[in-house]
């Protein structure tokens, strides 16, 4: 337990620990202020009310259904994550405290609390939204289960592609459109499966061994792992 | 549709004689370049 | 020198051989398979490009040599060259044969992926100004995108496929007709061979404007008061 670990070296739970304090600061000032929970939370009823008046739940054919309202859904939890998510970071960065933060903790406690903080951000935007959604474009979902499950590790697909990238433009001079053009790529076989995945809820056919979700799971893996390996290279001086 | 053939080859072929005679002068600019520079390190 | 001379030859060898001596394949319409002699050799060298890039980016990492950085920014460029050919190439064959110029086939979407993420690249290395910084996060997000590459292999083709159940482009292997054989594997040969010369190009270039350092005004400086004293 000890020497064989390459993330852990001595103390295990001190990266916890220190991931927690972080996530936990960052709750609160969340809470205090409410700034990224509202843009995000802005951002996706808009859309979703944009997107429910153009197009409606009875323009769309029953057919088409299942695939056109799970892209729609994706294309709103994905470009409110856009808005928002780099908020983690780049909030640290406007406040000065950047410098602070990474004397404080260890980079790779550091890249896990602002993690936990972004799947909050975004478990809280899915919460709201999707049932939302589900209401608004009268939504028929055949297997539920799935469909939850797909929303999920979704989710944290979302949350694991996206935290590494903010704490590089936070860094960067042009912010603004550039955390979009950067996570965009990275997140496409996560957004492609996700919308798969739900197309297959909603229509229940097909539902064994919910291939979308363990591909969604794999990539919130993989994509953790290489941005614990990666993160402290672009955080140190 | 052979003269048409012809045609298209004779297009590529221009083309790519640019394109290669562009290379060869940035290759000899930047030996010159080379040269000028190690000089100036000596 | 004389590689180079011969490069372009064989160039000019290749482009005419897949007029005149190769023939149009069969199941294409018209003269259209001709395009394959090109455009498949762009898109390898567009990956492949993306491959070289990746692992300079680990070099870089690993020892932080400005020359390993020169050879990823380099490839990058060159990448994203081929690919926008490769695109372009293939949707001038995709609309002679299918009718229209994109329609999002496995293929075609995989070719716009890797060029939004040379797009990325580019954007990243352009908004960070401390150069040190630059190359580090540079060689980061080309080692990130290249990981999401194995899931976009595995997951494109279940969307597209379910997006157009008709069947969609296959662009054949030339493997049927011997001389098409000839004249595809030669292109590949010369488009690697021209892929190297320009990189070759690229780099020498990169470590010139590297010696446009403080050291080396200061040096041509002291020489001039050299001359006039």
């Amino acid at each position: 337990m000890r020497s064989g670990r390459w993330i852990t070296q001595n103390e295990p739970l001190t990266y916890l620990n220190e991931a927690t304090a972080i996530w936990i600061r960052d709750l609160r000032g969340e809470f205090r202020t409410r700034y990224a929970v509202n843009s995000i939370l802005m951002f996706a009823v808009t859309t979703l009310v944009a997107v429910s008046f153009s197009i409606g739940s009875f323009r769309i054919g029953e057919a088409e259904k299942p695939f056109l309202c799970s892209v729609l859904l994706w294309i709103i939890l994905v470009f409110s994550a856009l808005s928002g998510l780099s908020r983690s970071f780049v909030k640290e960065e406007e406040a000065g405290t950047m410098d602070v933060l990474k004397l404080s903790a260890r980079p790779q406690a550091v890249f896990l609390g602002k993690l936990f903080f972004n799947l909050t951000l975004l478990g809280a935007l899915q919460l709201i939204i999707v049932p939302l959604f589900i209401l608004l474009m009268n939504y028929k979902i055949a297997s539920p289960g799935l469909f939850a499950a797909m929303i999920i590790s979704g989710g944290l697909g979302l949350g694991a592609g996206t935290t590494i990238v903010a704490a590089m433009i936070a860094q960067a001079s042009a912010r603004g459109a550039l955390f979009a053009v950067l996570s965009f790529p990275l997140l496409l076989p996560l957004m492609i499966t996700a919308i798969k995945g739900c197309e297959r809820a909603a229509d229940g056919m097909n539902t064994a061994g919910w291939p979308e979700v363990r591909i969604a799971v794999a990539y919130t893996v993989i994509m953790i792992i290489m941005s614990l390996f990666l993160f402290p290279l672009i955080w140190e001086e | 549709m052979k003269e048409g053939l012809n045609f298209v080859l004779g297009v590529n072929l221009i083309i790519w004689f640019g394109i290669a005679f562009y290379l060869f002068i940035l290759d000899r600019r930047i030996r010159k370049l080379e040269e000028t520079s190690e000089d100036m390190r000596r | 020198m004389i590689i180079k001379v011969l490069l372009s030859i064989w160039m000019a060898v290749i482009i005419s051989a897949a007029f005149l001596y190769a023939g149009a394949a069969a199941g294409f319409p018209g003269q259209t398979s001709r395009i394959l002699f090109f455009h498949v050799p762009q898109a390898w060298i567009a990956t492949l490009s993306f491959l070289l890039s990746m692992i300079a980016s680990c070099m870089y990492l690993a020892r932080r040599s400005v020359k390993t950085d020169h050879l990823a920014l380099s490839a990058a460029e060159l990448g994203l060259l081929f690919c926008i050919l490769a695109t372009a190439t293939g949707s001038i064959f995709a609309r002679a044969t299918w009718g229209s110029f994109w329609n999002w086939d496995p293929r075609q979407t995989s070719i716009v992926i890797l060029l939004m993420i040379y797009g990325a690249y580019f954007a990243l290395r352009s908004a960070v100004p401390d150069p040190e910084k630059r190359r580090v996060f540079a060689a980061v997000y080309s080692i990130l995108a290249f990981v999401t590459v194995p899931f976009l292999v595995f997951v494109v083709p279940r969307i597209t496929a379910s997006l157009h159940p008709e069947d969609t482009m296959n662009p054949a292997k030339p493997g049927m007709d011997p001389k098409t054989l000839k004249v595809f594997l030669g292109s590949l040969l010369a488009y690697t061979g021209l892929f190297v010369w320009m990189l070759r190009l690229k780099i020498r270039l990169l470590r010139l404007e590297g010696r446009q350092e403080p050291e080396f005004v200061i040096s041509e400086k002291l020489k001039q008061e050299g001359e006039k004293g």
